[in-house]
């Protein structure tokens, strides 16, 4: 059971409809942010950390729109800064207010000031773990060995419309009410 | 009163088992405590104090009916404010879910009433357990009662806190990076991160799923046992639970000892950033543990210089996904519905309102690490990272039992230090994250204060994956012997408050 709400032309958000279930998202894979590429122009790469001259961004093809990575992929030599891409923030304004925008946050303009040194700083620090993205190292996403743990298929007590419905900020018909979803055509 | 506070959970039990004490007076005992200091530590975001006394009458009356109490019947418990309790608000620190009235009660919270342990209310924490000092939450910050105008570490803060005050003998705790160990090290108290799995994550906010881990905390290593016993074990709603016997840990926490053990001391866990204070009494921990019959082996993890970054790629991605439940349509806050703006302008909106900077901070640099052109680089590197973390310690643990290293590098830092300096906080945790990334168990217990400031100095001890019963085993022999070496336990210092 998942929601899925269409955002114009570049992303969907799928989200997990379970109320805080214990089997949540343990990776990213529901409630995911899916980036469709809608293949507008977009400046030279610039991710952050990058002129500290580690990351080296892959999948090229799959553009985060507005802030694409350089064209090359993984295993090909590190993208080459041009002396203006050096001095340039690492993560501009404008990223954060394009990260904000994916993430559903409608942050306001001093936030985004802040939060773009702050950002910019973090990346720069965690960048190092870009020194083993050449090892031959199988990924490790999880500590437990698990793959598919189910349940059987069986009835059994679940809450009640009401108790569903008691946290809803507007509710009728037992249904969730919320505001409109899709655009008047 | 004064006595009934500063018992330990064991013996708080034992009391209430002969009849020598009831329940309802020390559940009374601790309100009134609470009453009396909490005004100034903020350690409760919400007491029950209803359910609590009606929880301590159904103690007593199955005593006087013959029925066999557990082995934490009536002793009172503070609950970090992340697991649900049926009909009792959890905010997890968050305004998205201030006045939220759960309809369910977390399995956590299921185990521990049918254990009769008396649940006092929730204690405060960072927002969503995103931080290292408590001053992230949206109910303003938490006293560290050894001096309260310092932190009590963080995330679980206000368990720390609640403890360490003598407001409650036991808390829960949830630890995603060191936020069991963390702030049990800063106030003098134990805690101990379970190995991932043991304890159910059903009905615990989730942070960061691979990762968020709930525990014990107390004020003795062996109370955190009890604790311990009463809350693990498998839970088929939650699909990450461990389905294997919980480890002996409550019989190695009565047979303390390390004699004949091999104890790893980690090269990598010292050097730049940490206070010499906290070095001494960590050195210190090691020539006791070595009179008390432990070999120590000198280790290389090289690998534990990448997992501060290697988390803090981790656990933001994980956080971004997980949090995106929260879009103001089903519970919780909901602003701007106002019929001129769309689902997805509430939904924006509700997030903007409802989350605090640091929650924010990590849902975009979650959302920056995992799109595309970034994964690879970032999340993709970071995963690498967590399987060499890995390795490290499979090959450490095949030369030693456990692995002990000051649990922080620190004491307690003044409450706005480094509230607006997200790097200085992220490096609290620089001691506690490997095992969290790796899945294995851990503990904090107090090791002494720092001759600088007369703080509280935790030392960590770390087990291999479901060897919890290490823990406590180590523990109670070290316990023993600095009691013994100090006249008495560490909080006997802290001030009265």
């Amino acid at each position: 059971m998942s929601l899925c709400v269409p955002k114009s032309d570049e992303s969907v958000i799928v989200r997990d409809a379970e109320l805080l279930s214990g089997d949540d998202v343990v990776t990213a894979e529901r409630g995911d942010l899916v980036v469709v590429p809608s293949g507008r122009p977009h400046r030279p790469g610039r991710g952050a950390g990058r002129r500290r001259g580690t990351p080296r961004p892959g999948n090229a093809e799959k553009p985060l729109h507005g802030h694409r990575a350089p064209p090359h992929r993984i295993g090909s030599k590190p993208h080459t800064l041009t002396p203006e891409e050096r001095c340039m923030p690492g993560i501009t304004r404008e990223e954060v207010a394009h990260l904000a925008r994916l993430a559903r946050l409608e942050l306001k303009p001093e936030e985004l000031d802040h939060f773009a040194g702050q950002l910019d700083d973090i990346i720069g620090a965690v960048a190092r773990v870009s020194e083993v993205a050449d090892r031959d190292v199988p990924p490790t996403s999880h500590p437990l060995p698990l793959t598919n743990v189910m349940r059987a298929d069986e009835v059994r007590p679940s809450l009640t419309p009401e108790q569903a419905l008691s946290g809803a900020p507007a509710q009728e018909q037992q249904r969730f009410k919320v505001p409109q979803i899709l655009g008047e055509e | 009163m004064t006595d009934i506070i500063k018992l330990t959970a064991a013996e708080t039990a034992e009391k209430i088992a002969s009849g020598e004490l009831t329940a309802v007076e020390v559940t009374e005992a601790h309100l009134a405590r609470i009453e009396a200091v909490d005004e100034k530590v903020h350690a409760f975001l919400h007491v029950d104090r209803e359910g609590a006394l009606a929880q301590a009458r159904a103690v007593d009356e199955k005593r006087a009916r013959g029925e066999k109490l557990g082995p934490l019947a009536g002793v009172p418990l503070a609950l970090k404010d992340i697991f649900t309790t049926e009909g009792v608000p959890t905010t997890v620190g968050s305004k998205i879910l201030e006045g939220w009235i759960p309809p369910y009660d977390a399995t956590l919270t299921k185990r521990l009433k049918a254990a009769d342990v008396v649940i006092l209310g929730k204690t405060n924490m960072d927002e969503f357990a995103m931080g290292s000092s408590t001053e992230n939450s949206a109910y303003g910050p938490t006293g560290n009662p050894w001096d309260l105008t310092r932190i009590p570490g963080g995330s679980g803060g206000g368990s720390s806190a609640a403890l360490a005050s003598f407001q409650a003998p036991l808390a829960i705790g949830t630890d995603t990076g060191g936020s069991i160990r963390q702030p049990a090290a800063v106030t003098g108290t134990v805690g101990v991160k379970p190995t991932y799995g043991a304890v159910s994550r059903y009905g615990m906010v989730a942070f960061s799923s691979s990762l968020d881990q709930g525990g014990p905390c107390a004020r003795t290593v062996l109370d955190a046992a009890l604790l311990h016993e009463v809350i693990a074990g498998h839970d088929p709603m939650d699909s990450t639970s461990i389905d294997a016997p919980v480890p002996p840990v409550v019989e190695a926490a009565r047979n303390g000892s390390v004699a004949g053990m091999r104890v790893g001391v980690v090269k990598q866990f010292r050097g730049e950033g940490y206070q010499p204070g906290v070095m001494q009494r960590f050195d210190e921990s090691v020539e006791l543990l070595k009179e008390l019959g432990a070999e120590i082996v000198e280790l290389d993890c090289p690998s534990f210089d990448l997992a501060l970054s290697a988390y803090y790629l981790i656990a933001p991605s994980e956080c971004s996904s997980n949090l995106a439940r929260f879009d103001g349509l089903r519970y919780g806050l909901r602003t701007g519905d106002d019929g001129t703006h769309s689902a997805e302008e509430v939904t924006s909106l509700t997030r903007e309102a409802g989350f605090g900077p640091e929650v924010k901070r990590r849902i975009m640099l979650g959302t920056y690490a995992l799109s595309s052109g970034y994964y690879d680089a970032y999340y993709g590197s970071a995963q690498k990272v967590r399987t060499l973390i890995k390795q490290d310690f499979d090959t450490a643990f095949e030369q030693v039992d456990v692995i002990v290293s000051p649990t922080t590098p620190t004491t307690a830092f003044p409450i706005g230090e480094r509230a607006d300096d997200p790097m200085a906080m992220y490096l609290a945790d620089l001691c506690t994250i490997p095992t969290n990334l790796a899945g294995n168990a851990a503990m904090s217990l107090p090791c002494g204060l720092a001759p600088e400031d007369n703080l509280p100095v935790g030392l960590q001890i770390i087990a291999p994956v479901m060897k919890d019963d290490r823990l406590y085993k180590v523990g109670a022999a070290v316990e023993a012997a600095f009691v013994e070496k100090w006249g008495h336990p560490l909080l006997e210092e802290a001030p009265s408050l």
